[in-house]
This record gives structure tokens, C-alpha cells and sequence, in this order.
């Protein structure tokens, strides 16, 4: 499990570190083109000529393995985390829910989706139930807090990608949260 | 470690020809089972279904050997080894074979096929099997007499033959006929255990044989693949898979040779029940009011929408008659096992003990369901009979989860998780005689149990 896990984090290190090279290398190149990143889909790369400012600042382009599709992650955007076995927010995840929603706002275009994520106990199946409902708490919260319904999206992936590998209640904790990635600008 | 993502239609072609050489081809290996005698009787001598059952003594004979050539993968010592070990395997033998066994090599066994019955009776020796193998060029064949020493005569004997190239699936065959014989229902031997393992490093779809042999890997598309369930033909297998960043539904189709996409609604598609005549899937899905199980068509069509609302309604099982589904709910805010009839009515609460119980199966003889649930802190394989009155907690080490029953209702396979290591374990339906199917190397969970496969090639 660890090895696999370590192997895990190697391959998604490389492979951002592969991504956001190129990136680097083309920004400094030529300094008034940036490169858009690829549409969840993955449909080839777009060239845009729109000026990239603040909007840059924080974003940070990645793969999951195994998984179609590039996406970005800000580190405006935080995760938010629940209770076991519960999906409703709590005081904690709604402040940072208020903050992530201001910067959705200032950032009209971007399209999000958001990850429902559960600690490993419990049954796979249930997990992804799980996630779903806590991907959707989120969700609702934020369309009260005015985000275009149509920009938002949800997944669930259960207890299948622990941010944390340990089996004690600090990593649990981490691992039952939302997390927020930006599909397309 | 696969880590771009290949899409549905490059999967298709590529294991395309993988599928067919590992799974398809055997079938069609040419395999005979002729009877050298007559000699048949309907008497059951084990009921394996009994409440005290009682392990039989069976004293397996030194095989008589006739080979042209020597192929290092048969030879005697490895042929008695061999079902010696499959024979243990199932839970129901003492076997008593080399050593233990007083020399029965004389001109009078070898030439005549005179057995000393008295001789195994003073061993303690309820049952006697005598073999001669013969391996002609590429063809092995597995002549037995099975004695029953009480008896003091002949009861089972056939021929069985097939090609050394197809080793397994004529061990397989015999060690069925053998179990037939003495429990009056198949062997198991022809049957695969669908799981999923991290071996690679993330979570693919294995299949294992009944025996612990044979591991094969059946996904290689670098995601994430969940909850493998078998077709009750034996054809197919159907799973959730994130390739395209939605938990989709696939179906591999062993006989077409390919994986196709399902279900690609947004949300979940998972936890894949096929309906006892194949004809349907319930599969849970999204709603706006939170999870809920749906009958699919073949072709993946929505047919209905088998629950509403009140909390989640998730991870369908049949009923062996195909009336009934048992399910998981936490309409009362805990996850509890759940009936109802298939349109839909009539639910019934089925589990009040614990507040986490999940993964129903529903027993092949109609009569009990297993789960998975949590009893001190840790989850424990259970049966609760349909009135919800006979509970048995049938595993009490490590974390033991996603119970599946032999197509028999004989066996339970499930998930084990204990610090060595997380691996598919098989016990007897009353929760004795356990034992590891795989090797403790990946996590290995979610197991499936597969109908008789030798049945396919009709």
C-alpha cells in the first residue's frame, strides 16, 4: 500500500513537473502569448493571446493517472472537511467556502468541479455515495453564495484518493474533505 | 506502472487478442470425460449443508504411471501433490496420501486393480481413490476408481482425457468428479474469483482461480476500477472505471473479445447487479435527491427506478429467483441492509444490530444474506437469515469486507484486511475453514465469485 502510494506521488510529481515546464519555457519565450491550458476533455492545446496578469498567480496545471484531461488547481481554492460518515458544512468549511466563492466570483469563466473525498473506513461503495453528497453540500453552498450553478460540477471518489495514507484519526481528518480544481479558464 | 489513459476504443483493440488467448481458448481446448464404468449411485455421503459437518477421510493412492515421455510439469510425485492439496483446499477432506499410505505397489494393484480395502480401513480411510495416468504425445488422460471402504466395493469410475497444454481444466474436471461423487453437487474447481487488485499500483480487475492458481489480469487501463461483478453466463464482467473522470460503467465480454462503456451518466454508475437471467443491471445512480438504484437494460437503457428518496439507496443483490433485491439504505442515518420486491414495494429493514452494516449478497440457496458489517470497531463478515432472527458472525480477525458466495452456496470469498496485508480469503458457509486465495502482494479487495465456467463450452 505505502510502496504503491510513494510510486503514486513519484509519477504525479514527474508528470507535473513535466507540464508545467513547458509552460515556464513558452511563458518566458514569448511574454505577450500564454499558453491556455487544455479543456477537461483534453482536446489539444489552444494559444491564446489574452494577457495573463493576477489570474496566473496560484494556478498550477496537473494529471491525475489514469484519468483523461489536465486541469488546474489554485491555491485560492482550499478544501473544506467533514465529520465521519457526515456531509453537512461545518462552521470551519464555511468560511473557507465564503473565500473560495469570492475568488469563483472575481473569476467569472472558470469552470470548477468539485472532488468528494472520504476516509477509508467504511465500504468502497458507500464511500462513493458518500462523496457524492459531500460534493453536493459544497456545491449548494456556493451556489447560495452566488456561483453560476452551470460553472460548477461534481465527482466523487470515495476513499480512492487519500491525501494522507496513514491509518490514524489525523489522516482520516485530512482525507474526508472537498477539493476544489478548475476544468477549464 | 500505466500511466496515460487509454481511451475505451484503443483499450478494445488492444486487448482484444490478450482476452481471447487467456480466457476464450481454453474453452475450446478438446476435453472428454468417458465412463469406464457403469457403476453409479445417487447416495450423498456429505451433506456439506448439515450443521455439524464432519470432515471425510479419503486415502489417495500412488497413481499408476504409463507416459511415452516425461514432461517435467506431470510427473507422479507432482500429480498426487497436486490432489492431494486441491482436495484439502475444499474444506471437506482428511487426506491421507504418501507416506501415510503402506505400500500398495505390487504386481496385484498394478496389473489386476486389486486394492486392499482392509488394509486403508485400519488408516482410518472412509473413501479410496486409485488413478492411472497416461500421457500419450500431447494428451493426458486420468483414469480413477473411487472405493467406499465401509462399503467394501467400487462406487464412481470414469476416464477423463484432454490436452497437457490445457493441464488445469483436466486436473479441474477430475477433482469435480471427485467432489460430485462424495457431495452430490460439482466441484467448484471450474469457477474464478473476479477482484480488484493494486498490484500495478493502482486498482485493476483481476481474476484468480477457485484454487489459488491462474492469476490474471484483466484491466490495463491505469485508473481507477471498482466493483467487478460477474454475469451470471459466465461472459462477462461488468465495473466502474474513472477514465473519463466520471466513475462510468463498463462490460468486458469475454466471448467478443472487447470492454465497452455502459453507463456514462454524470455521477455515480456503480455497484453493478446482474439479474439472476442476465436481462438486467441494477446499478446505483444520481439523482437530485441523493443515490438510488435503477434497472438497466442490456443495452444500458434506464428500465426503472427501483427506490425514492429517504436518504441513499445503494449496492443491489438478487434474490437467486430474481423477485427480491436486497440493498443498502441509511434512510435512518445509518447505512442498514435492506429488502424489497423487484418493482420496487414491499421494503423491509432487514438488519437492527450495529450501525454500519453493508455489501448484501444474497445467498445462491435463497435462504440467508451475507454482509459486511461494523461489530467493535471493525467490519466482520455476517449472515442474517430473511426474518432477520439468525444472525452468525462468521469472521473475527482484521477488517473483513464485500462477502461473495460460490455459485453453490457452499463458500463465502471476501476482502481481508489485517497489518500483513489485505488479500481475498475463502471460508465455508458456516465461517470454518478459512484460507487465503491470494498471495499478499497489492491489496487485493471487492471479490467476485464467478458461475461454473466449464458450463460455457456447451
Amino acid at each position: 500500500m505505502k510502496g504503491g502510494e510513494t510510486m503514486k506521488r513519484r509519477n504525479l510529481g514527474v508528470f507535473i513537473a513535466l507540464l508545467v515546464l513547458p509552460l515556464f519555457i513558452t511563458v518566458s519565450c514569448c511574454s505577450k502569448k500564454a499558453v491556455k491550458p487544455t479543456t477537461g476533455e483534453g482536446q489539444g492545446k489552444q494559444v491564446s493571446t489574452e494577457k495573463q496578469g493576477v489570474q496566473e498567480e496560484g494556478l498550477e496545471k496537473k494529471k491525475y493517472p489514469g484519468i483523461q484531461g489536465e486541469f488546474m488547481e489554485s491555491k485560492y481554492l482550499k478544501d473544506i472537511h467533514f465529520d465521519f460518515d457526515k456531509y453537512n458544512i461545518r462552521p470551519d468549511a464555511a468560511a473557507i467556502l465564503k473565500k473560495n466563492a469570492e475568488f469563483l466570483l472575481a473569476h467569472p469563466t472558470y469552470k470548477i468541479q468539485i472532488e468528494g473525498h472520504c476516509d477509508e473506513r467504511g465500504s468502497v461503495e458507500y464511500n462513493l455515495v458518500l462523496g457524492e453528497r459531500r460534493a453536493e453540500s459544497a456545491k449548494k453552498y456556493l451556489i447560495n453564495l452566488g456561483v453560476d450553478a452551470n460553472r460548477l460540477s461534481t465527482i466523487s471518489y470515495g476513499e480512492e484518493m487519500p491525501l494522507d495514507p496513514r491509518h490514524n484519526e489525523e489522516a482520516w481528518a485530512k482525507n474526508r474533505r472537498c477539493h476544489f480544481i478548475i476544468l477549464a479558464k | 506502472m500505466c500511466i496515460l489513459a487509454k481511451t475505451p476504443g484503443g483499450e478494445k483493440i488492444n486487448r482484444k487478442n490478450k482476452i481471447i488467448r487467456n480466457f476464450i481458448l481454453p474453452l475450446f481446448v478438446f476435453f472428454a470425460v468417458l465412463a469406464v464404468s457403469s457403476i453409479s449411485e445417487a447416495k450423498v455421503y456429505l451433506d456439506i449443508f448439515s450443521p455439524n459437518i464432519r470432515k471425510i477421510n479419503i486415502a489417495i493412492l500412488p497413481p499408476r504411471w504409463h507416459d511415452n515421455f516425461v514432461p517435467k510439469k506431470i510427473t507422479p510425485f507432482l500429480f498426487e501433490k497436486r490432489i492431494t492439496r486441491d482436495l484439502w483446499i475444499t474444506g471437506f477432506f482428511n487426506v491421507i496420501s504418501g507416506k501415510e499410505i503402506p505400500s500398495p505397489v505390487t504386481a496385484a494393484y498394478l496389473y489386476h486393480n486389486h486394492i486392499d480395502l482392509k488394509k486403508y480401513k485400519n488408516l482410518g480411510a472412509e473413501f479410496v481413490l486409485a488413478t492411472t495416468v497416461g500421457i500419450v504425445q500431447n494428451s493426458l488422460s486420468i483414469e480413477y476408481h473411487l472405493y467406499d471402504v465401509a462399503l467394501s466395493k467400487e462406487i464412481a469410475g470414469a476416464r477423463i482425457k484432454g490436452s497437457i497444454k490445457a493441464l488445469d481444466r483436466v486436473y479441474h474436471a477430475f477433482e469435480n468428479k471427485i467432489i460430485y461423487h462424495i457431495t452430490g453437487s460439482d466441484g467448484l474447481f471450474d469457477t474464478k474469483i473476479a477482484f480488484i487488485s493494486t498490484l500495478p499500483g493502482n486498482k485493476e480487475v483481476y481474476t484468480i482461480d477457485f484454487d489459488g492458481r491462474n492469476l490474471k489480469r484483466v484491466t490495463h487501463n491505469g485508473s481507477i476500477n471498482l466493483s467487478p461483478r460477474w454475469s451470471p453466463d459466465g461472459t462477462k464482467i461488468a465495473f466502474t472505471c474513472y477514465l473519463r473522470r466520471n466513475p462510468d460503467l463498463y462490460i468486458i465480454d469475454f466471448i467478443r473479445g472487447k470492454i465497452s462503456l455502459f453507463s456514462h451518466r454524470t455521477g455515480l454508475n456503480t455497484a453493478p447487479a446482474w439479474s439472476p437471467d442476465g436481462r438486467y443491471l441494477a446499478v446505483t445512480m444520481r439523482t437530485p435527491s441523493g443515490s438510488e438504484i435503477f434497472l438497466l437494460d442490456r443495452r444500458g437503457r434506464k428500465v426503472k427506478q427501483l427506490t425514492k428518496g429517504w436518504g441513499d439507496n445503494l449496492s443491489a443483490s438478487w434474490s437467486p429467483d430474481g423477485k427480491k433485491i436486497a440493498f443498502v439504505s441509511n434512510r435512518t442515518g445509518h447505512p442498514q441492509i435492506y429488502t424489497m420486491n423487484v418493482d420496487g414495494t414491499n421494503v423491509k429493514r432487514l438488519t437492527f444490530r450495529g450501525s454500519y452494516n453493508v455489501s448484501p449478497a444474497w445467498s445462491p440457496r435463497g435462504d440467508k444474506i451475507a454482509y459486511s458489517g461494523i461489530l467493535d470497531g471493525k467490519f466482520q463478515i455476517c449472515t442474517i437469515s430473511l426474518d432477520g432472527n439468525a444472525i452468525h458472525v462468521l469472521t473475527f480477525v482484521g477488517n473483513n469486507q464485500s462477502p461473495t458466495w460460490s455459485p453453490d452456496g457452499r463458500y463465502i470469498a471476501y476482502s481481508q484486511a489485517t497489518r500483513q496485508g489485505v488479500d481475498i480469503y475463502i471460508m465455508n458457509f458456516d465461517g470454518n475453514f478459512k484460507r487465503r486465495l491470494t498471495r499478499g502482494r497489492g491489496k487485493n479487495t471487492m471479490p467476485s465469485w464467478s458461475p461454473h465456467l466449464e458450463n460455457l463450452k456447451k
